[in-house]
């Protein structure tokens, strides 16, 4: 067993030199140095952060902001080994298959290939994050031991299971550096260095292919490493912010020639209380508001549209959570009262609870990540970000809460009370997921994505971006265990081309 | 000697007697309260309508917050409607079938049957 290297003690002029550099110890590059554990590769991973949390270099991170209040970018991810899994929820689910299709009234919609090539990723991806056997919508295993569902009858929206990351009580979810230090350091072909903070991704002349990084430490060192192929996993933001730095060779940014890196920056919104939601006889199963464990699983049930009624109404992905009961005010009981006893109900023992959500975004160009005159102690420009969100999202989750609210009273279940209406109500209550996703987008028309079916940027040769970044659409679900799906598809393609 | 074993027995019935009438006074005096103490309704023209809601008060309140926010309100109209619309059918049904038709109605948000919110104002107005 080796232990990680510190970049800041390297010798004075050492240029590294290896088959595979991956950029960012968080989870896409320590899932992508673990699945090349057992290859004929030199792996070396560049990690920016130490084993702890340093303040100084997280500052690296910060930025400027414009638009929709976000939070600060210093704030909402981790420069730290493990990187996001520092701090995660552990939420867990897989895209739905509509999340790939393109669909023509969603502009810049659809990734280049489908659900099912995913798909034999799941069962591994699901293994490293910790979250039990792939169980998800198979719902009768949650629901023999715990019992059936909210009635909803029939209509566009359904209930749907999260799975949570290594969760019970008091123990939090996967943290991947501290989980896999061990494999990581077990694994011969591969050196983790600490503290190397690459500052520029250097192309050749003919701009074809990438021929060395340049690293730097905080305290000053400095130094270079060649690669075969180098594989970027430094996070949705940092990850634009490398390649649109890295701008000597290509002025625009490195995989910029059509304007696109840092355009499309997403996150899943997540408004509070967007609605409340009544049930009629007061039985609402506990797994919709607290997780509960089954067959070694942790799952909580959540309300999601169905991927038909998505296509039909044109509304995007939301799963809607049941959270904290509350008491009605005086028009609310009454509305219950008027509307349970003119369907012929009892409703004496009505039940009201809060709705919350994370929703969907429509990928649009102008959200996005640019660089400032403002630079880092490394010399690295930092970046703004232009954040918005347009009132068609808003009034497309609105319309899946009224289908949700049409089917409770129709299957005389319960009814909801929409609580948000105008924008200026909406971003009263915003909050974000630390989802960042959209920012070197994929697709097989160079004109359209960064990166190409295969994550290789398009045009050079040997670089490749794992991670969230390139998420052409989003889904609703938490993007981590999807992320982790598409990394280990890389590392089978980098397994091809070392063969 | 029977005679006095007879009296005495008899007290307690009669004792018990009282109280179990007693009691049933003041329950049916609780009972009925609610009725007692209801908020009267005048006889108007919209009983045939009116009548169908189960919990009037409740529907007179939804009625209010809505006429409150509505700009006019067609008295005779929204109960010519409503004639045509329930006809011979029970109320559940006539609501059961709208909402799973998607005729509903937002009362400050609250997703509502569009018959029993037009009967919530007609009952208010």
């Amino acid at each position: 067993m080796r232990a990680f290297l510190d970049a800041r003690s390297l010798p004075e002029k050492t240029n590294l030199d290896t088959d595979l550099v991956i950029i960012g110890g968080g989870p896409a590059g320590i899932t992508l140095a673990l699945a090349l554990a057992d290859a004929k590769v030199r792996v070396l991973l560049l990690e920016s952060g130490g084993t702890e949390f340093n303040k100084d270099n997280q500052a690296l991170y910060a930025g400027e902001e414009t638009g929709v209040p976000y939070l600060a970018l210093d704030a909402s991810r981790q420069r730290t080994l493990g990187g996001a899994t520092n701090h995660w929820g552990g939420w867990c689910r897989p895209l739905d298959k509509i999340d790939f299709e393109k669909r023509d009234w969603l502009p810049y919609s659809g990734w280049p290939f489908g659900r099912e090539v995913l798909e034999p990723y799941y069962p591994r991806a699901q293994a490293l994050v910790q979250a039990g056997p792939f169980i998800y919508d198979r719902s009768a295993v949650w629901t023999a031991s715990q019992g059936a569902p909210l009635r909803l009858g029939q209509g566009g929206v359904d209930t749907t299971y999260f799975q949570f990351s290594k969760q019970s009580e008091d123990v939090l979810p996967t943290n991947f550096g501290g989980e896999y230090a061990t494999q990581l350091k077990q694994a011969a072909n591969l050196t983790l260095l600490l503290h190397a903070n690459v500052t520029g991704i250097r192309l050749s002349p003919d701009a074809s292919h990438v021929d060395h990084l340049d690293v730097a430490t905080l305290s000053g060192r400095k130094f270079k490493v060649r690669a075969k192929q180098v594989v970027l996993a430094a996070g949705g933001v940092e990850t634009a912010r490398i390649l649109l730095a890295s701008n000597d060779v290509m002025k625009t940014g490195l995989g910029n020639q059509n304007d696109l890196v840092g355009r499309f920056f997403a996150d899943h919104p997540i408004p509070g209380h967007v609605a409340t939601l009544v049930v009629f006889d007061g039985n609402l199963p506990v797994y919709y508001q607290i997780p509960r464990e089954v067959n070694g699983a942790t799952f909580r049930a959540a309300l999601a549209p169905l991927d038909a009624y998505k296509r039909g109404a044109h509304v995007l992905g939301s799963l809607s959570t049941i959270e904290e009961e509350i008491q009605l005010p005086e028009l609310g009981r009454a509305a219950v009262a008027a509307t349970a006893s003119a369907l012929g109900l009892d409703a004496t023992g009505y039940k009201a609870f809060v709705l919350g959500c994370g929703m969907e975004i429509a990928p649009d160009p102008d959200r996005r990540l640019t660089l400032t005159h403002a630079k880092d102690p490394l010399g690295m420009p930092r970046l703004k970000l232009d954040n918005r969100i347009s009132d068609q999202d808003f009034a497309r989750y609105r319309e899946t809460l009224s289908e949700l609210g049409r089917q409770l009273l129709a299957s005389r279940t319960g009814m909801l009370n929409l609580r948000h209406k105008t924008r200026s109500e909406w971003l009263s209550v915003m909050d974000w997921g630390n989802h960042h996703m959209g920012t070197t987008r994929m697709s097989a028309d160079p004109k359209q994505g960064v990166v190409d079916a295969n994550s290789q940027v398009h045009g050079i040769a040997n670089l490749h971006i794992a991670g969230t970044s390139v998420f052409p659409t989003y889904g609703a679900s938490n993007p981590t265990m999807n992320m982790l799906a598409l990394v280990l598809r890389l590392a089978d393609r980098m397994k091809g081309l070392f063969k | 000697m029977s005679e006095w074993k007879s009296e005495i027995a008899r007290r307690p019935f009669l004792a018990g007697l009282f109280a179990l009438l007693g009691l049933s006074v003041v329950g049916g005096t609780v009972y009925e309260a609610a009725h007692i103490l209801r908020r009267r309704y005048p006889p108007t023209a919209f009983d045939d309508l009116l009548d169908q809601i189960p919990d009037r008060d409740s529907a007179v309140k939804v009625g209010e917050w809505s006429l409150a926010h509505t700009n006019a309100f067609d008295v005779s109209g929204v109960a010519q409607i409503l004639r045509k619309g329930i006809g011979k059918q029970s109320l559940p049904d006539v609501l059961g079938a709208e909402a799973a038709q998607g005729r509903l109605t937002e009362i400050s948000g609250w997703l509502m049957p569009t018959t029993l919110t037009l009967l919530c104002e007609l009952a208010a107005s």
